[in-house]
């Protein structure tokens, strides 16, 4: 169980460190901003990838 | 205790990258040099306070990023609710900086999330005022803002009279209420500058947050510079109740600022100040050092391991000077390269194995 969290945990930050690279760099890009809006339709993926 | 203990790192990170080198090491120096497994936690994105009830770690270590928060507008709601679900045999240590601002929440927060011990940059003389022993729980212990890491450590570097770049300098944009010493920060860059100007070398200087190096851009010009320019990083003002405008720019140097009644001046000689990670990494780059004289957390000592000048910085001209002197400057970064990088009293590996062996004893 532990370990299995531990790994669901590594995902999570690895992901979260994606979301940051994202958000700080390629968000700058005005054409991705809005494809990524467009993907993120999901309110938790909104939430996540800070898109509005 | 299980054999292999497992810590947890809860930070706070939705920010720039690449982070700076030393807030990286800060945060994931953990994974390489703790003895156990380390799990981390990004508060800064949703998450559920049952996934650390369910790890149920040993030790659940506060990272400064994941404290910062009290004085922007995240606030402590998701490192109360994180602690919260912490298991209460697990040890707790935090490591907060900039402890002058917002400082009363900063306390009430340590003695809320039951902290066991606070690793801190302060000077020791200051702990007590800092930290009232009444409003105390925990153990205190001091804490460097950065160590060195096995790669830094390992780093080649040239001789410095190989070296292209006569003085180098970076300052983020000093605001008003880190009083004068944020000011001294800006002036140091600015002479540093003015110095290279008037004799014809060449210098790569920014202040103001201009061309901002992240990551290991920040060290590759620190081992092409002769010289490094620099000042104690800290602040002459302190913020109890967390009223300075932290999230606004005010004006470079503090010029037509008043801080506001609750915050204390400090006198120069009651400053609260640190070593910066970057007096480190220039040891590790063998750059030779030219600061305004100060304490620089008991490591780094005046006319040894860097040069000193006056806090008028009166005398920063022949203080670089002395750089382009090569047997003076090429021996005195040699010392401070062998006596604080080298011996590895200043590492993360020894600091995290004492700071585990002291909580999980």
């Amino acid at each position: 169980m532990r370990r299995g969290l531990a790994l669901f945990l590594r995902l999570r930050d690895w992901g979260a460190w994606a979301v940051i690279i994202v958000e700080s760099r390629l968000l700058k890009a005005p054409m991705l901003r809005r494809r990524l809006g467009a993907i993120a339709r999901l309110p938790i993926l909104r939430r996540w990838i800070g898109v509005d | 205790m299980r054999n292999r203990p497992t810590a947890l790192v809860l930070y706070n990170w939705r920010g720039q990258w690449p982070m700076r080198r030393w807030e990286h090491q800060r945060i994931f120096a953990w994974k390489t040099y703790f003895p156990g497994r380390v799990v981390f936690l990004n508060i800064g994105f949703p998450f559920s306070p049952a996934w650390i009830t369910q790890l149920d770690p040993e030790l659940v270590l506060v990272d400064a990023t994941a404290l910062t928060a009290r004085y922007t507008r995240v606030g402590l709601g998701g490192l109360r609710r994180a602690m919260e679900a912490a298991p209460a045999r697990a040890r707790r240590v935090a490591a907060p900086l900039d402890e002058f601002l917002g400082l009363q929440s900063l306390r009430d927060v340590l003695v809320e999330t039951r902290i066991d011990l606070l690793l801190t940059a302060l000077e020791p003389a200051l702990w007590d005022s800092v930290y009232p022993t009444v409003q105390r729980p925990f153990a205190l212990r001091r804490f460097l803002t950065s160590y060195i890491d096995d790669r830094l450590m390992r780093r080649a570097s040239s001789d410095l009279d190989r070296r292209s770049i006569a003085v180098s300098y970076r300052a983020w944009e000093a605001p008003a209420w880190l009083g004068e010493m944020g000011a001294l920060k800006r002036e140091v860059g600015l002479r540093a500058s003015d110095w290279a100007r008037a004799r014809g070398h060449r210098a790569d200087v920014a202040v103001d947050g201009e061309r901002r190096l992240a990551g290991e851009a920040w060290i590759r010009l620190l081992a092409a510079s002769r010289a490094v320019v620099g000042v104690e990083g800290g602040s002459s003002l302190v913020d109890p109740t967390g009223v300075l405008p932290t999230g606004a720019p005010p004006p470079p140097g503090g010029e037509g600022w008043t801080p506001p009644d609750s915050v204390i001046a400090l006198e120069p000689e009651a400053e609260i100040r640190a070593m910066s990670p970057r007096h480190l990494e220039a040891a590790a780059t063998r750059t030779f050092q030219v600061l305004v004289e100060g304490g620089y957390s008991g490591v780094l000592e005046a006319g040894v391991h860097y040069q000193p000048v006056r806090r008028d910085l009166s005398d920063i001209e022949a203080a670089l000077d002395l750089s382009r002197d090569p047997r003076h400057a090429q021996a005195m970064v040699d010392r401070a390269h062998a006596e604080i990088v080298a011996s590895g009293r200043y590492s993360w590996r020894t600091v995290v194995r004492e700071i585990a062996d002291q909580v999980l004893a």
